[in-house]
């Protein structure tokens, strides 16, 4: 009989990854993906309009589908249940709880429109089943860290602080929305993206840019790679957006024309497109760490949100190695 | 059902009346399913309203809106709605009579009748009419004009802090509601301040976490 091997997985949450560990994800991945996950945030979309759901909730499902389409992909997952399921974990998380009951009820009337709820109990529990399994799953991607900002609080503030009218406001707002149907809350944080927003807004508006005070956390380099993912946006799904519906296709287009002139003009590096594949990906070794955890008899998950990097890296020494356990996959 | 089975049934219902959502909902759905019978049932909250203790009218109340928002789900606009509609200065008057039973119920009408209007089953102008009503009974119940109403009971008393107590409740669970996300951001720009020294500080401390984590990826 083998010796039984324990396999230990720390996972440390990790609310931002790079462009580059995206990319490097992505590029593995059928584009065909991107059409699944619009229709995704659709779903999100109309059923948190249904359940009166605010920007924070329906955002952070957004936010959480774009997550699982970095560790999963999305092909292979039930989609409609997967994004209800978001909803479901986002509406506890930002305080805007509904009872499953209600969501699958909206899930249902969503789904099959018309038809009686109360005589195809049948069908509910077998969503039921699955939301709650992948619940399961949501929660484990995101460490179990419910400490998630939004850009649209900071939005509102720096308008107010940089005397921006309410009408100028409201647009910002509106990308800042739109902004997660993007990778951009994965990858910058929420000061970032509000100034991208209002940035954008200006444009729109023949407003001059603002000065961004150097506390409000949002140098220039990030703010343009974030202006970059919205503009991508809107060039590629323009009619998913918010701002779509406001603004004529040859506009948006003739912003993003003028942002890729002045990138190109100006010293940037150009905006990598593929990854070295000698590099293992998050997802990869996501997966072969799932992999580990099913296969041994004894497993054990940590799932830690702060860590000091050198305490831990010596504490993990120590207590690994000198126990004689074997090497087992650390994750984040 | 003939008329009198369903009177019985309903002032039933009525009877259990609280704070509680499904108590409210059992009554409003067999009033919309019995609607053959539908000047009957509405007798019958007139019932429960003469002779209901100040607890007892409150809910009455409360159940004439969840009649009504009930009604309007289901796209039936006439029938109680009407009823409604013509006798609301009469409904007031019997839930804030002038005596103290009438003051303590004062701030609950006006709930409902916002939200009455809210749904169009009053318009301004009687929405004005009905809060003037509530003003004078309330400002008179004060003056200590009293219309001979018996004195309200301790377990009246208790009852009605409990059932606050649950209204407050259920009204939390939903507060965060939007309506239509187009009005979001016009909340938001009423509720909102500028930015303080506490938002710099959070937002620098989640600066800090982005910097880490950029530091520890792995390309």
């Amino acid at each position: 009989m083998s010796e039984e091997k324990h396999v230990l997985s720390i996972r440390l949450s990790r609310p931002f990854y790079s462009e580059n560990e995206i990319t490097r994800i992505m590029q593995s991945r059928d584009p065909k993906e991107n059409g699944l996950k619009m229709q995704a945030f659709h779903w999100i979309s109309e059923m948190s309009r249904s359940l009166k759901f605010p920007v924070r909730t329906s955002g952070l499902a957004m936010l959480l589908i774009s997550r699982i389409q970095l560790f999963y992909s999305l092909a292979e997952l039930p989609l409609i249940e997967c994004a209800t399921a978001c909803l479901f974990v986002a509406c506890k998380v930002e305080d805007t709880a509904k009872k499953l009951r209600e969501v699958l009820l909206i899930h249902f009337q969503h789904k099959h429109p018309g038809l009686d709820a109360d005589s195809h109990t049948q069908i509910i529990d077998e969503v039921k089943r699955k939301v709650l399994g992948l619940e399961r799953m949501i929660l484990e991607l995101l460490c179990f860290d419910f400490r998630v900002r939004h850009p649209h609080t900071y939005v509102i503030k720096f308008a107010k602080s940089l005397n921006f009218t309410s009408s100028t406001a409201v647009v910002a707002w509106n990308i800042c929305t739109d902004a997660y149907r993007t990778f951009a809350p994965l990858k910058y944080p929420v000061s970032v993206i509000a100034i991208a927003a209002l940035s954008i807004t200006c444009k729109l508006q023949k407003l001059s840019q603002p000065i961004i005070p150097r506390n409000f956390c949002a140098p220039t380099l990030l703010t343009e790679g974030a202006i970059a993912d919205l503009l991508d946006l809107y060039m590629h799904f323009q009619p998913y957006t918010v701002l779509g519906q406001m603004y004529p296709t040859d506009l948006l287009l003739g912003l993003c024309v003028d942002f890729q002139r002045a990138q190109r003009n100006s010293s940037r590096p150009p905006k990598v497109t593929k990854v070295d594949v000698n590099i293992p990906s998050i997802a990869d070794l996501y997966t072969q760490s799932n992999a580990q955890l099913s296969s041994s008899k004894q497993g054990c998950t940590r799932f830690l949100l702060d860590c000091d990097r050198n305490y831990f890296e010596r504490e993990y020494k120590i207590r690994v190695t000198q126990d004689g356990l074997p090497e087992n996959a650390k994750t984040r | 059902m003939d008329p009198f089975e369903g009177r019985m049934a309903f002032l039933q219902l009525l009877n259990k009346l609280s704070a509680s959502q499904l108590s409210q909902l059992k009554p409003a759905q067999f009033a919309l399913k019995n609607r053959e019978l539908e000047e009957d049932l509405y007798s019958c909250i007139w019932e429960e309203l003469e002779s209901g203790s100040f607890n007892t009218r409150v809910n009455i109340i409360y159940f004439v809106d969840t009649l009504c928002e009930l009604s309007l789900k289901n796209g039936i606009n006439s029938g109680y709605i009407t009823m409604i509609t013509r006798d609301i200065l009469k409904l007031v008057e019997y839930v804030v009579p002038i005596g103290t039973a009438g003051a303590a119920n004062a701030p609950e009408v006006r709930k409902v009748l916002h939200s009455l209007r809210l749904k169009n089953i009053i318009d301004d102008v009687r929405l004005q009419e009905a809060m003037n009503l509530v003003d004078t009974h309330e400002q008179a119940s004060k003056a200590g004009e009293d219309q001979g109403t018996t004195s309200i009971s301790r377990a009246d008393i208790l009852k009605r802090l409990e059932e606050d107590r649950e209204r407050h409740k259920l009204m939390r669970e939903n507060i965060w509601a939007i309506p239509k996300p187009e009005l979001e951001h016009e909340i938001a720009w009423n509720t909102i301040e500028p930015i303080t020294e506490c938002d710099l500080e959070a937002l620098n401390d989640d600066f800090e976490k982005f910097n880490e984590c950029i530091r520890e990826s792995l390309c």
